[in-house]
């Protein structure tokens, strides 16, 4: 080498070029399964496309089935062709990324196979240029953490070789346990190892450009940030509504429940973007402090109120998109008895200044009546009414609403007065959708989420106390409906809005669900 | 206000009366509704104020049929130009449309408006009294530039204090040895009121993109201090049938701009015709850097239908203690460029990568999505100036 000094890269300055990381060894661990065929390979031959990874990136995958290098390439080019919907043919971009995967069959308790690891990254860094730098990615069930993550340590892979140079960094999939406990105990174990600097929690419901949004919907416009607190707000929504059902997660999905899969790690970081204080700047430490700083607002539910603020339910048969639909209890894999919850709604308080007394429903669901994810910000009524008679009762609250599936965008809602000569009132809407105002296809969120790990920045991966404090907020409506079993388990009918208690419970209250 | 301007027709010389092109916009949006019925909703959707500046009606039509793939990407009211100030008789006429692009089953079709005005004669005079109304109000105001010379006609000053951003596509220049230098001094004199973005840098950007990822590894980082010679291979008859010089130039003043090189001058193999070219076309640029001279050579390689993006090749070559190259080269069929890497005591990195080649549109709609100034442009064009002054 001609000069040891490492220089910033003065061609990379300017609005175009976007940082591309270092080179770097990504090590796959549970390789063989459906999320590195499906999600990571083809986020990263999209970051390939978009020159966003270096020329030095290479893939480790590992896991118990037995591949060869060439049938593992085999089979993620077959996998990116389908995602991506490839034409067929010889790809040579295609051909050179796949070129860079690799594959150790071996077993993930055995300390040889972490020795033949580390071989085998040294000679990565020696012939194909990844100088170093260590991605794992955690895509095995979690019940593989804590033994991958003390085996990489045990065999030195969790250490720089050269910390002035070098960086070593680990994904984990959620759930980040299962309750706050064994939260804890994950924890322990990965930030024991490699720091929490290093690991990277990631929820790919965090990378998508309309959770994003949020942040600059909030921050980056003046006239919202005035109106967003209890003064202004009457009460706030969060739906993420699910058509389908459990698909071929039974086994998993069974221990978890909806709350834990859907509640307790996307729509409370989801509460958290919504309810946040401005970060004193948009960096990963600021933000993140925020978030964990807001959460620590919500007001604890404790197994006596279980029943006041949380309700659960599960899918009976029914028709979902013009098909007859078993109930979850008939579903394969399924328990027959089973208590587990498909359906969950909650009430949560923000004990703080800007939130004292705002209610937060949030409401989730599998099979339900359509899929849509959608935040509803309900303003007050005006304090007083001009107009008289039978119009008053025409005039609705404003809503403000941000899309983030299926179609992203934000509308408002306010009223306006219908053309004539009597004077009518009707509520009329306001749209901005991403589709027709910016065209183009966005980064899917795991292309977002990989390359921003690759550059060392976690501004959107969670947080080891925002996890603790999820788990706390939630444990005890966990525990309570342990207890309960069946008993006070609702059912509705698959392609409903949910069971008829999650009516009454946000009717009790005098509101109603928004109609999505 | 009078009710005296038709759509769809070529009228005889009036006064333009925005008030009923604003209406007729109305009554289109209307019909198109009424159409609609039963079928798709009609979506009218608006980010920007889109002008174009065209000198003719085949042009025009050209941009008509471009504009769909653009609105796709980027909903706006388009506004057509055919300036022609020297034909007569002089007078103001428009056509309007809505392009709509066709959605999957289910979804709602987004349309676009576009306003076609000709205006010839002395009436490119009044050509502001017809566009500045129709300008959608608080949306930005962006032109684009679609001639080969960047010379406006007086009175277009006048919507030139309107808009926010210009478009231009330097490949265009049939000598940009000399047109890329007055591009610069045009920037300069409009330097805070308009941004100007050139089409021809969005070509450019893959190859910087690459280039630059070269130099991204603390491993090679340190040779761009040592570079000794690069090589340009552009086509002669690239896009459209336009030479690749441009881009050429652009690159190596980039580069050179860049890396904080010294100005030397013209190359050794200048001939003495003063042309700036050797016998084979070949240009020549002599650089000096921290470690020694560098010399930057454009090769013009005929025809180039094979590598549409412009370039063939790109070469730099590091000397010093210790020898270093590099190289991206353009792949088969132009779409991906084969890049090599060469250092000592590492074993050399070859890979493929996607090389997308975007038509007019679609380095539009990439340079749509940089707002700000592009200050690395600026400088880049200035030194185009310099290495050809």
């Amino acid at each position: 080498m001609a000069n040891t000094a490492v220089l910033p890269n003065p061609l990379r300055e300017g609005i175009r070029l976007g940082q591309t990381p270092d080179g770097c060894a990504m090590v796959i661990f549970g390789a063989s399964g459906d999320l590195t065929a499906r999600k990571l390979i083809p986020a990263l031959y999209n970051l390939a496309r978009h020159h966003m990874l270096p020329a030095g990136f290479n893939v480790i995958g590992c896991s118990k089935t037995p591949f060869t290098h060439e049938q593992f390439r085999d089979k993620m080019r077959k996998a990116v062709r389908e995602d991506l919907n490839l034409p067929a043919g010889d790809d040579p971009v295609l051909n050179s990324f796949t070129s860079n995967l690799h594959y150790i069959s071996d077993d993930f308790g055995d300390p040889a196979a972490y020795a033949q690891l580390t071989e085998f990254l040294n000679q990565l860094d020696r012939d194909k240029g990844t100088a170093g730098n260590r991605l794992f990615y955690l895509a095995t069930p979690p019940s593989f953490f804590p033994v991958i993550v003390k085996h990489v340590g045990g065999a030195g892979l969790a250490k720089p070789k050269d910390p002035e140079k070098n960086w070593t960094r680990i994904v984990l999939e959620k759930p980040f346990g299962r309750d706050l406990k064994s939260a804890q105990d994950l924890n322990r174990v990965v930030t024991g190892v490699f720091g929490e600097q290093n690991v990277y929690r990631i929820d790919h419901y965090l990378g998508k450009e309309t959770v994003q949004n949020l942040l600059v919907f909030r921050f980056a416009n003046g006239i919202f940030e005035p109106i967003w607190n209890r003064r202004y707000i009457d009460h706030v929504q969060i739906t993420v509504a699910e058509e389908l059902g459990v698909e071929n997660r039974a086994s998993y999905f069974e221990e978890a429940g909806l709350f834990r899969d859907m509640i307790q790690s996307h729509v409370l970081q989801v509460l958290s973007l919504v309810t946040m204080e401005a970060p004193a700047r948009f960096e990963a430490r600021a933000l993140r402090d925020e978030k964990a700083k807001v959460m620590r607002s919500f007001r604890p539910i404790s197994l006596d109120e279980v029943d006041k603020f949380a309700l659960r339910a599960q899918y009976s048969a029914g028709l979902v998109s013009g098909k007859k639909v078993p109930a979850y209890r008939a579903e394969p894999n399924v328990n027959p008895a089973s208590s587990t919850e498909t359906y969950a709604a909650l009430k949560v308080f923000v004990d703080n200044w800007r939130w004292a007394d705002v209610p937060f429903y949030i409401r989730s669901g599998k099979r339900l009546a359509k899929r849509v994810s959608e935040i509803s910000i309900q303003f007050r009524r005006v304090p007083h009414l001009l107009f008289s008679g039978k119009v008053t009762e025409s005039i609705q609250p404003n809503l403000l609403s941000v899309q983030i599936q299926p179609d992203e965008g934000i509308s408002l809602k306010f009223s306006a007065k219908f053309p004539g000569t009597t004077m009518q009132i009707r509520p009329v809407k306001m749209q901005f959708q991403y589709g027709e105002s910016f065209g183009g296809e966005s980064p899917s969120a795991y292309e977002t989420l990989l390359h921003d790990c690759m550059m060392g920045d976690n501004s959107l991966f969670t947080r080891n106390d925002a996890v603790e404090i999820s788990w706390e907020f939630v444990d005890p409506i966990l525990n309570r409906w342990k207890q309960d079993g069946s008993k006070g388990l609702a059912f509705y009918e698959s392609g409903s809005w949910g069971p008829a208690e999650a009516d009454a419970f946000i009717e009790r209250d005098g509101r109603r669900w928004q109609r999505l | 206000m009078t009710d005296t301007f038709q759509t769809n027709i070529i009228g005889e010389s009036r006064p333009a009366n925005v008030s009923a092109l604003a209406a007729e916009l109305d009554s289109l949006w209307r019909s198109a509704d009424k159409d609609a019925e039963g079928r798709h909703p009609v979506t009218r959707a608006c980010a920007l104020t889109l002008l174009v500046y065209t000198e003719s009606d085949e042009a025009a039509r050209e941009v008509s049929n471009l504009l769909g793939a653009l609105t796709l990407q980027n909903p706006c009211r388009a506004l057509i130009m055919v300036v022609r100030p020297a034909e007569s008789p002089a007078g103001l006429s428009a056509r309007i449309s809505a392009v709509c692009q066709l959605p999957a089953p289910g979804e709602k079709q987004v349309c676009c408006e576009h306003v076609t005005i000709e205006a010839c004669g002395d009436a490119v005079r009044d050509l502001d009294k017809v566009v500045v109304p129709l300008m959608v109000s608080g949306l930005p105001v962006y032109l684009w530039w679609r001639a080969g010379n960047t010379t406006e006609p007086e009175a277009f000053g006048k919507i030139l204090r309107y808009i926010d951003r210009v478009y231009v596509d330097s490949e265009w220049f049939s000598n940009p040895e000399v047109e890329l230098p007055a591009l610069a001094r045009k920037i300069q004199k409009y330097a805070g009121q308009v941004v100007v973005h050139d089409l021809n840098w969005a070509r450019v950007t893959p190859w910087r993109e690459l280039t630059a990822q070269c130099f991204d590894s603390p491993d090679t980082r340190s040779y761009l201090n040592q570079i000794s010679g690069i090589q340009i291979e552009y086509s002669d008859r690239g896009t459209g049938g336009h030479s690749s010089l441009g881009q050429g130039l652009l690159f190596s003043a980039w580069l050179a701009d860049r890396l904080g090189w010294k100005w030397v001058g013209r190359g050794t193999d200048k001939n003495a015709s003063g042309t700036g070219k050797d016998a084979n076309g070949n240009r020549s640029f002599l650089f000096r850097g921290q470690s020694g001279d560098i010399q930057v050579q454009l090769v013009p390689r005929p025809g180039g239908a094979e590598c549409p993006s412009g370039f063939l090749s790109v070469q730099l070559k590091a000397a010093g203690k210790s020898r270093a190259a590099f190289s991206l080269t353009c792949g088969p069929g132009g779409k991906c460029v084969i890049t090599h890497a060469e250092i000592p005591a590492h074993a050399p990195i070859d890979r493929t990568v996607n090389l997308e080649v975007f038509d007019e549109v679609g380095l539009l709609n990439e340079e749509l999505k940089f707002s700000s100034h592009d200050q690395i442009y600026a400088e880049a064009l200035a030194m185009v100036a310099t290495m050809t002054a």
